[in-house]
């Protein structure tokens, strides 16, 4: 932070005029620096985890439920269905990715078998992969079959109809959604509901969490989502991660209250100049880009 | 726009023809190597690359013409150059789609598995479709090779002016006709799926449940005009217009909801965040590849 | 006592309806207010007189965008909102262009719908393409590219979709950067696809107008933003395209849909209610059976 506030003295100092224009500060700088005072919390949680022992993470019912549902499948010798979205090969679908990996080695340890499916081709070369180590990693590259890992079409609909299919044929006995979803997220969690398959389901994009609530057995909302390899693996590196997080969230939560008290208090005294102060604090990250 | 060099003619061929020699080459060496070694160069790759995109997010840009510059390099420029380039790489990754889903669907026709009748449909639209497709834009795609344009049925490329908005050829009432139909049929399944869902799931078994469903009701029926009538009786100006379903239902929106889709989205952009710094400094070290089962 | 089998059988029957029955009555539900019109109240709520009052407020001599990211899947939704609003637009006699990022098909049928409000508002004679509007087609949604135009319309655009090129379309003359004082005073996204956040992650320094009409589904996320001004109104689903037919005193396609919305949303509150009773029979019979033990 200290080396982020030297270089923006210095071209406060020596850099170009407009850096000395409140309204270019406003749109430009001041918005890069509330986040990157996030990510060095986020950062300095995670060398911190690196050296301190284990981290309390709450219970994720959804991800407890893995387990058991890898299980449930195998038990009744069905296979697993895992959908990756209609995403791109970003930071959401690689999350994603990490759960069906967790998935997968699971259901290599039960000798079951995962049908992992995408939308985007790009993805499908690193999931291919990825699925294909884990075998190995497992000792077991000869169960490795390839037409398991499925790129199915580009198309959003043609792809849900893909999974449609692929779900009522092979009369999946769980099915996973993680990653980014819209309207065929329903139409797949309802087709996986009529085979009888338990679900869990994980996304980011907010809108189809109603639908896979009321659709799945289990549903991670929100950033539990991105809390999910943490979970999974106990990393202290990641539970780390996830430290920082709460500890920006902190930050958040405290500038929110303490907002609200100020302008309170001051509407109170009638003292509407100080409140104006305030406002004039909260512009500050109007318009950020 | 940074432009390194622009290939034209012999020289395109060449430049095309070096560059997948030099790809392979490449590969070939860095598949010579430990695996140490590999992991070492992705994580530094990926650093880098990392490193890249930060600069041109956290440099603040040029207020008159939006690009990030350092000592005169237009980061902003390069982006859009490794666009391009990521977007080629990504075009070829199609190839391995295609290549997955023809194996697939091969060897359940060639095995006669179950339902290979749908696989045998799946050849025959691929078929179809790139067949008009292809010999529609014939002339846009031999142009770069000098090959002489050759004129093409109505049936196939429609070029009355009349018919622009929706041309009279097999490709668009293959596009237009079947496929964008068969995308809306499949979006309004949805309409069907979310009673059965709702039906099915809105039943009350705890606390929350309920809580759940009576919101669920109140804004489903302040959206409509059947609901409105339930409330029709209170005045819109008087001091209990908040009861009316519609104004309640728009108050539980942004008074309720408002606030927690906030919160959502800074828990997730926290999330984002910190799981983008994880990827970027490769500490996610073991979750894709390399990990144990 | 022995097993209740009439209770049971009615636990079954309320709770248990096979799903194909549940999907036929929703169609006949939907479709029979549809065709025989009813009379039901309509209350506007304050996102869609926001919009209204943020168009009666542009000057006359800028031009107004749309930005047209809806297809055939969501078209009940989107097309009604869409020529309400290109109608208010005619009325004000103001300028519009169009624009498409979400799929390659948006740009016809967003043609089609300017085409359909044009013709309601007898104004044939008054927007000819090209003096008072035009449609700047499709361009893949990509992030350096919408920087670019944000930034400068003019060099990110170089024809229209037809083909003719930007500078000799009357309407596009001069215009090139987006803001109150600037070139473009709105823009207006009537969207089914996720170009929202795009719009205002760019759109938010230009410090222009942004109207927005979007799917029922995707509201809730939009308020915060309407709380916050970053959005000068909204229009919400097929119920935001009513409300505004009824702002501007012409009925149409929106407010007809409300009706069988209408009756859809009461048929799920009916199966809601249903599925519970199910749920109270079996509790009450279980009270009876662990009683007569």
């Amino acid at each position: 932070m200290s080396v982020a506030g030297a270089l923006l003295g210095f071209a406060y100092l020596r850099g170009p005029a407009y850096f000395q224009d409140l309204n270019y500060l406003k749109t430009y700088v001041f918005g890069r620096g509330v986040v990157l005072l996030l990510g060095t919390m986020i950062l300095a949680a995670i060398l911190h985890a690196r050296s301190g022992g284990p981290t309390f993470i709450r219970r994720i019912p959804g991800l407890t439920a893995i387990d058991e549902t890898v299980g449930r499948a195998t038990e009744m010798g069905r296979p697993i269905t895992f959908s990756l979205g209609i995403g791109q090969l970003d930071v959401l679908t690689l999350q994603a990715l990490a759960v069906a990996l967790h998935v997968v080695r699971l259901a290599i340890r039960f000798g079951t078998r995962v049908i992992l499916m995408m939308r985007n081709p790009t993805l499908y070369a690193v999931a291919d992969e990825a699925v294909n180590e884990a075998y190995t990693a497992a000792g077991r590259p000869e169960s490795f079959n390839r037409e398991d890992v499925r790129f199915l079409s580009n198309q959003q609909f043609a792809y849900a109809s893909a999974m449609v299919g692929i779900i009522s044929r092979e009369r999946s006995a769980s099915n996973y959604m993680f990653g980014q979803f819209a309207a065929e997220a329903l139409i797949v969690a309802e087709a996986a509901n009529q085979v009888g398959a338990v679900q869990v389901a994980g996304t980011p994009t907010t809108t189809q969490i109603p639908f896979f609530i009321a659709a799945c057995d289990y549903t991670i909302i929100g950033d539990e989502y991105y809390a999910a390899t943490a979970y999974l693996t106990r990393e202290p590196v990641l539970s780390g991660s996830l430290v920082g997080q709460d500890r920006a969230k902190m930050l958040f939560l405290a500038t929110a209250i303490l907002g609200v008290i100020a302008v309170t208090v001051l509407t109170l005294m009638n003292a509407t100049d100080n409140a104006h102060t305030i406002k004039l604090f909260a512009d500050l990250f109007k318009g950020a880009k | 726009m940074v432009t390194f060099w622009i290939a034209k003619g012999p020289a395109l061929y060449a430049a095309m023809a070096s560059a997948f020699v030099a790809a392979v080459a490449m590969l070939f060496v860095v598949h010579q190597t430990n695996p140490q070694f590999k992991r070492r160069l992705t994580v530094l790759l990926t650093f880098l690359g990392g490193l890249f995109y930060f600069m041109e997010f956290f440099v603040p840009p040029n207020p008159d013409t939006k690009e990030t510059a350092i000592l005169g390099w237009s980061l902003t420029s390069t982006v859009k150059l490794i666009g391009n380039a990521t977007q080629v790489i990504g075009g070829f990754t199609f190839i391995l789609g295609i290549y997955n889903l023809l194996n697939v669907h091969g060897r359940n026709v060639g095995r006669r598995r179950r339902d290979w009748q749908y696989s045998l449909l799946f050849f025959l639209g691929f078929a179809v479709m790139a067949l008009f497709a292809f010999w529609r834009d014939w002339n846009v795609w031999t142009r770069p090779f000098g090959v002489p344009e050759v004129g093409l049925p109505s049936w196939i490329r429609d070029t009355n002016a009349e018919h622009r908005a929706l041309p009279h050829d097999v490709y668009t009432f293959l596009f237009e006709g079947l496929w964008r139909n068969m995308e809306a049929t499949m979006f309004s399944i949805l309409a069907f799926y979310i009673v059965s869902a709702a039906y099915r799931a809105f039943r009350i078994r705890s606390g929350e449940a309920a809580v759940l469903m009576v919101v669920a009701m109140i804004l489903m029926m302040g959206q409509v005009p059947l609901g409105m009538a339930l409330t029709n009786g209170i005045s819109v100006d008087g001091p209990f217009a908040i009861l009316r379903i519609e104004n309640f239902s728009q108050w539980v929106l942004t008074a309720l909801n408002g606030p927690e889709q906030r919160a959502i989205g800074f828990g997730l952009g926290l999330g984002l965040l910190a799981m983008s710094l994880r990827i970027w400094l490769s500490l996610e070290r073991g979750t894709y590849f390399g990990g144990n089962a | 006592m022995p097993h209740s089998p009439s209770a049971s059988r009615l636990e079954m029957l309320l709770g248990r309806i096979d799903r194909r029955l549940v999907y036929i009555g929703l169609f006949i539900v939907t479709l029979i207010p549809m065709v025989r019109k009813f009379s039901m109240p309509l209350y506007v709520t304050e996102p869609p007189k926001l919009l209204r009052a943020t168009i009666d407020e542009l000057p006359q001599d800028k031009v107004v965008m749309i930005s047209s990211d809806w297809d055939a899947g969501t078209q009940a939704e989107c097309r009604p909102q869409m020529v309400a609003l290109v109608r208010h637009l005619i009325r004000r006699d103001l300028k519009f262009v169009v624009l498409s990022m979400a799929y390659p098909t948006c740009p016809q049928i967003a043609d089609q719908a300017i085409q359909s409000a044009i013709r309601l508002e007898n104004a044939s004679d008054r927007y000819v393409y090209g003096e008072k509007w035009a449609n700047l087609g499709y361009r893949v949604l990509d992030d350096p590219w919408l920087r670019a135009f944000t930034t400068d319309i003019h060099p990110a655009i170089k024809q229209d979709w037809n083909g003719t090129p930007v500078d000799v379309i009357p309407v596009m003359k001069g215009v090139r950067r987006f803001g109150p004082d600037a070139d473009v005073s709105m823009l207006i996204n009537v969207t089914g696809s996720d170009t929202i956040h795009y719009w205002y992650q760019h759109l938010g320094p230009t410090k222009a107008k942004f109207g927005l009409g979007c799917t029922a589904v995707q509201a809730p996320e939009q308020y915060a933003y309407l709380d916050s001004g970053q959005l000068s109104g909204m229009l919400t689903g097929m119920k935001g395209a009513a409300e505004y037919e009824k702002l501007l005193e012409i009925p149409a396609f929106g407010t007809t849909g409300m009706y069988g919305q209408s009756f859809a949303h009461l048929y799920i509150f009916v199966l809601i209610v249903l599925g519970n009773a199910s749920v109270l029979v079996g509790w009450m019979n279980r009270r009876k059976r662990q009683g007569a033990v």
